[in-house]
């Protein structure tokens, strides 16, 4: 074999790049941050190996589950999932027209853009949890509140997603009825919202599985649903009812996106 | 012919895209009942001309009346009333591909019926939706109304592009490239459709082509396009295939 001339030979460049001084500050300074925070939120493997016992002991409570309060727990099950069917619906209908007021060849002026942009937005970035927080505070205890969080949550999520499938839509039939002289709302019902359909569909699938997740917890902070079931189970340390409810609601969670992917795949 | 019965009286128009004149000083005038073809190779400007003519291209300068009506300085309102009156067949149909045949033909109604009662077939009156079935009966294809657009083959596809066409009840129909997308037989089927409309509906027809049998075999009259400027205009029987195949060149 031929042995490579002197001249001819390449050292292989380093395998890491030497970091600039902003790049090594930055990453020294997300270090520090990170171990401040498990120290100031206590985070201990010693605490966790401690309460390893609790863990067994609970988990040995919960077995055999309890069916002594299966119907009422059957009833908020349904409620829960009512609860999400209907804050869902409401929430689409809003998010309709507001994503075409929040998709850029759509909206009537660049001003109504960009303020249906921030409300969206708004509603998106709010946890559910503080929008429950405030319709309790405002229509009072129960599902109502619920429905309504629930409701605002889902125009942050469709909101956005529907404008995004609208964007998205083949822009040819739409230009087809413009050179017809059709309408602006005419152009939206009749190209539009065909063309952007399939997005439309999942979207709002998505985020029924969504809402059926979150309206679980919003019963916590007294918005209705079985969230409220499994907290006093817990508070009364009756772990077998509680996992009955956590087993009814993983049911629930998963029967939802079943027959969600089920539907997708029909309608794509 | 006299000027008051031209459809199209466009003069000098000019389109510069990307810094290029794609539409160069073009004036071109069609008379009532005359089938044109608009010849050129790519990037001649056929398609934007053709565009220009609604407005879906807005021209940089240059006169154009269609109907008699000043479309240049025409208000929202008289540029929808121009467009109803106008047909257009793009060259890949676009049609509303999840909507039923019919409601794409019902959808021709929608310069000239209140917005609310023409975007979906299902919703339109009963005299909207039988004059949609009479529509696909002219392009033969009443047997489809049911059907899914995106279901059909691409002949088909057009042909339902031309009934909603005529289901503006248009003076004038364009069509850009309206048998570029099909095979050879669906394309002579398709401009018999549009020869038929001439002749017999004395409907005034515009279509580009890249076809040199399209634009002698259907058309009454050639205009040819090179870089954006007229190169050609005449009658049919008075040219030869060489002189379009010289537009290519």
């Amino acid at each position: 074999m031929r042995s490579i001339p002197e001249e001819g030979r390449h050292g292989a460049p380093a395998r890491f790049d030497r970091p600039g001084a902003a790049t090594f500050v930055v990453g020294v300074a997300a270090a520090a941050f990170l171990l401040a925070s498990f120290r100031a939120t206590d985070v201990s493997m010693g605490e966790l190996l401690r309460g390893g016992p609790n863990a067994l002991r609970i988990l040995g409570e919960m077995f055999p589950p309890s069916l002594d309060r299966a119907w009422p727990v059957a009833g908020s099950l349904l409620q829960t999932f009512q609860m999400a069917v209907a804050g869902t619906a409401i929430g689409c209908a809003i998010s309709l027209p507001l994503a075409v007021l929040a998709t850029r060849h759509l909206s009537p002026h660049p001003v109504l853009h960009h303020a249906t942009r921030v409300v969206v937005a708004i509603c998106r970035t709010v946890p559910d949890l503080v929008w429950a927080l405030l319709f309790v505070a405002i229509v009072g205890l129960g599902p109502f509140a619920g429905v309504l969080a629930i409701a605002v949550d889902k125009i942050g999520f469709c909101g956005r997603f529907f404008a995004e499938a609208m964007e998205e839509a083949d822009r040819r039939p739409q230009e087809a009825l413009r050179a017809l002289g059709a309408a602006r709302p005419a152009i939206i019902l009749g190209a539009v919202i065909p063309g952007a359909t399939p997005g439309l569909i999942n979207a709002a699938l998505f985020s029924l599985e969504k809402a059926t997740r979150s309206s679980v917890v919003l019963g916590l902070v007294g918005a209705g649903g079985i969230g409220i079931e499994l907290q006093v189970s817990m508070d009364m340390f009756r772990y077998d009812e509680a996992i009955t409810i956590i087993l009814a609601i993983l049911a629930l969670v998963v029967a939802v996106e079943q027959f969600s992917a089920w539907l997708r795949r029909r309608a794509m | 012919m006299r000027r008051g019965e031209s459809v199209i009286d466009a003069s000098g128009l000019v389109k510069e895209l990307g810094g290029r004149r794609v539409v160069d000083d073009v004036s071109l005038s069609v008379a009532r009942g005359e089938c044109v073809a608009l010849v050129g190779a790519n990037g001649a400007g056929k398609s934007t001309l053709l565009r220009m003519l609604v407005r879906l291209v807005e021209p940089d300068e240059g006169s154009m009346r269609i109907h008699g009506v000043d479309a240049r300085d025409a208000s929202a309102a008289a540029l929808r009333d121009l467009r109803r009156r106008t047909g257009f067949v793009f060259q890949h149909h676009d049609l509303v591909g999840r909507a039923s045949v019919l409601t794409n033909v019902v959808h021709g109604a929608l310069g000239r019926v209140a917005w609310w009662r023409g975007w979906a077939q299902g919703i339109a009156p009963a005299a909207l939706r039988e004059e949609a079935m009479g529509c696909l009966g002219k392009v033969g294809l009443p047997h489809v109304a049911r059907q899914r657009a995106d279901r059909l083959s691409g002949g088909q596809s057009q042909r339902v592009a031309i009934a909603r066409a005529l289901m503006q009840r248009p003076a004038l129909l364009l069509a850009d490239e309206p048998a570029a997308s099909l095979d050879p037989a669906a394309g002579e089927e398709v401009m018999g459709v549009f020869r038929t409309l001439a002749r017999e509906e004395s409907m005034t027809v515009v279509f580009t082509s890249h076809h040199v049998s399209h634009a002698l075999d259907y058309a009454d009259r050639v205009v040819g396009l090179r870089a954006g400027r007229l190169a050609l205009d005449a009658p049919v029987g008075s040219i030869a295939a060489e002189a379009i195949h010289a537009l290519y060149s």
